[in-house]
């Protein structure tokens, strides 16, 4: 079972425009859950259909990270394009990911599915670099007095897992994360790209030169904002983000049409 | 374990997961749970430990429903919202009055970290059909005990007396640039403790209703440093078993770690099944 939270229009004028909201991962999904809900809420207000879902393994939706894998997170964005289209009746579907969601957004296998955009927000670029970023984060907090105030945690023994800052991820996933990467040529189905990066980074050039280059790129900002996703005193505070909101508003009214 | 989306209140703003057990699992005389908003965080609370305590507590019988308070995860904010406590006030009753609408429960066990824990004693000081509260790092008070860990090394060492001296001074004496205002909102914390003589009453008035307590304290919190220093402050009250506490020294304040995450689960789980449902030690 899947949790996922639909939110209609708020105005009269309602579009046919849906976005579909892909979390991050772990911690970052905590951080992210208040943003993705102020989005949702700009959206309505301008009449567009949104809806965020709990991959499988997360928030309220079954099972747990232990069980979590690429092929199944892709499932699962299958099934809430389905679902989020039957109950909007939405005839144009973005994909909006941050951070992890980005890369699963700009990969996922749409198949006979149409996904309009993909608006990637601080996306993860290549699951290598994502890792070790992981891991160092990790790492920072089990040696930091405030998170371990008297000594060291050894952490739960569990053959084929891996703990990241508070979850317990299977290596199998975690290998299979470490060879994605939103470069790949054939990935990205969708035919218009949005790129906003809460700041400048080297990975998010490399993306936007190669959507540009296969002429999907719509829109590319470098708006400075919350983020700071490897600053471990970051790792526990609301994501609070003020520009990149209205840059992704914007992209998603690029479809509108009022709905008659 | 069945789990399933609710919306009540006005407007049926607020929205919850209700988690109920099997029908052979369920225990028939058990109160309902329910889970109180972490901080700002949603009802899955931090690092998902509601939806961990959820599930398993209901392996043992106990039905639970974790939820937003108003303008919180995914709840509204009331249209003609009253002052703060008297709205978390009112979300909780409604809470509890879904359960009861739900599954004929009426008597209720809070579960809350934080401010969640805070919200949890001022709601079952308020509302009678709260039997029990599970407070994850809530309020505790310095007893000479605390004082003397705190302060004793401190004031045995030179180097830590003199540094400890010099951080005080920089803290509470107001430097150019910074008014006496701005000094003392860098002094006052978010979390406020109320007056322990307020506190100490509240919890007599609990006692005296038969309301069990389960005070869960961990390494960082920086104004608990012994087991059963609660107890210390209320044993006047001479609560016996009503109020059990636990310090897990080695847990940082959400429970990052997946390890002292479980073991928080399983003391839980036995201080419900202990004094709520089938009988198991603590």
């Amino acid at each position: 079972m899947l949790y996922g939270v639909y939110e209609e229009p708020t105005t009269v004028a309602a579009t046919d425009i849906g976005v579909l909201m892909c979390y991050p991962l772990g911690h970052e999904y905590m951080r992210s859950h208040f943003a993705f809900r102020r989005i949702a809420s700009m959206l309505a207000k301008q009449g567009i259909h949104s809806m965020r879902f709990d991959y499988y393994g997360t928030g309220d939706s079954s099972g747990e990270s232990r069980e979590m894998s690429i092929s199944r997170i892709f499932e699962d964005i299958r099934i809430a394009v389905e679902e989020f289209t039957e109950i909007s009746r939405v005839t144009h579907v973005s994909l909006l990911g941050l951070r992890f969601g980005g890369l699963a957004a700009g990969l996922f296998p749409a198949g006979k599915m149409k996904i309009d955009s993909v608006i990637l927000w601080d996306p993860v670029v290549e699951g290598a670099a994502y890792l070790a970023e992981m891991r160092a984060l990790h790492s920072e907090l089990s040696n930091h007095p405030f998170y371990v105030p008297r000594g060291f945690c050894d952490p739960l023994e569990e053959n084929g897992k891996e703990e990241l800052i508070g979850y317990r991820y299977p290596t199998d996933f975690l290998k299979e994360l470490s060879t994605m990467s939103s470069l790949e040529v054939s990935a990205c189905s969708a035919d218009n790209v949005y790129i906003y990066g809460s700041e400048e980074r080297p990975f998010y050039q490399s993306l936007r030169d190669h959507f540009q280059k296969h002429n999907k790129l719509r829109d590319y900002q470098v708006i400075r904002d919350a983020g700071d996703w490897s600053d471990l005193l970051q790792a526990d505070q609301r994501l609070m983000p003020s520009g990149i909101p209205q840059a992704i508003l914007s992209s998603a009214l690029a479809k509108k049409e009022v709905r008659r | 374990m069945r789990e399933r989306v609710v919306t009540f209140g006005e407007d049926k703003r607020l929205v919850g997961i209700l988690c109920e057990p099997d029908t052979d699992q369920k225990v028939s005389s058990a109160p309902a749970i329910i889970f109180l908003n972490s901080g700002l965080l949603h009802h899955v609370g931090p690092s998902r430990l509601y939806v961990e305590l959820a599930r398993d507590i209901s392996c043992h019988g106990f039905v639970s429903i974790r939820f937003d308070l108003g303008g919180l995860g995914d709840s509204l904010p009331a249209m003609q919202a009253k002052p703060d406590m008297e709205q978390i006030l009112l979300d909780a009753k409604h809470a509890m009055d879904e359960a009861e609408r739900k599954f004929n429960i009426k008597e209720y066990v809070l579960v809350g970290l934080c401010t969640g824990a805070a919200n949890a004693h001022r709601i079952a000081v308020a509302d009678v059909r709260v039997v029990g509260v599970c407070g994850l790092s809530g309020y505790a008070y310095p007893t000479l005990r605390f004082n003397v860990y705190r302060y004793g090394p401190i004031l045995l060492n030179r180097k830590r007396l003199w540094q400890a001296t010099v951080r005080a001074w920089k803290r509470f004496v107001p430097t150019p640039g910074k008014d006496a205002a701005a000094v003392n909102r860098e002094n006052t914390g978010w979390w406020r403790l109320p007056p322990k003589d307020d506190f100490v009453f509240e919890c007599k008035k609990l006692f005296e209703r038969g309301v069990r307590i389960f005070a869960v304290f961990t390494g960082g919190d920086s104004y608990y440093l012994y087991e059963n220093q609660l107890m210390d402050t209320l044993s006047s009250l001479h609560p016996g078993d009503k109020l059990q506490e636990k310090y897990n020294r080695t847990a940082d304040h959400t429970y990052t770690s997946v390890k002292q995450r479980k073991l928080l689960v399983e003391q839980v789980r036995l201080w419900l099944t202990a004094g709520f449902g089938s009988s198991e030690n603590v």
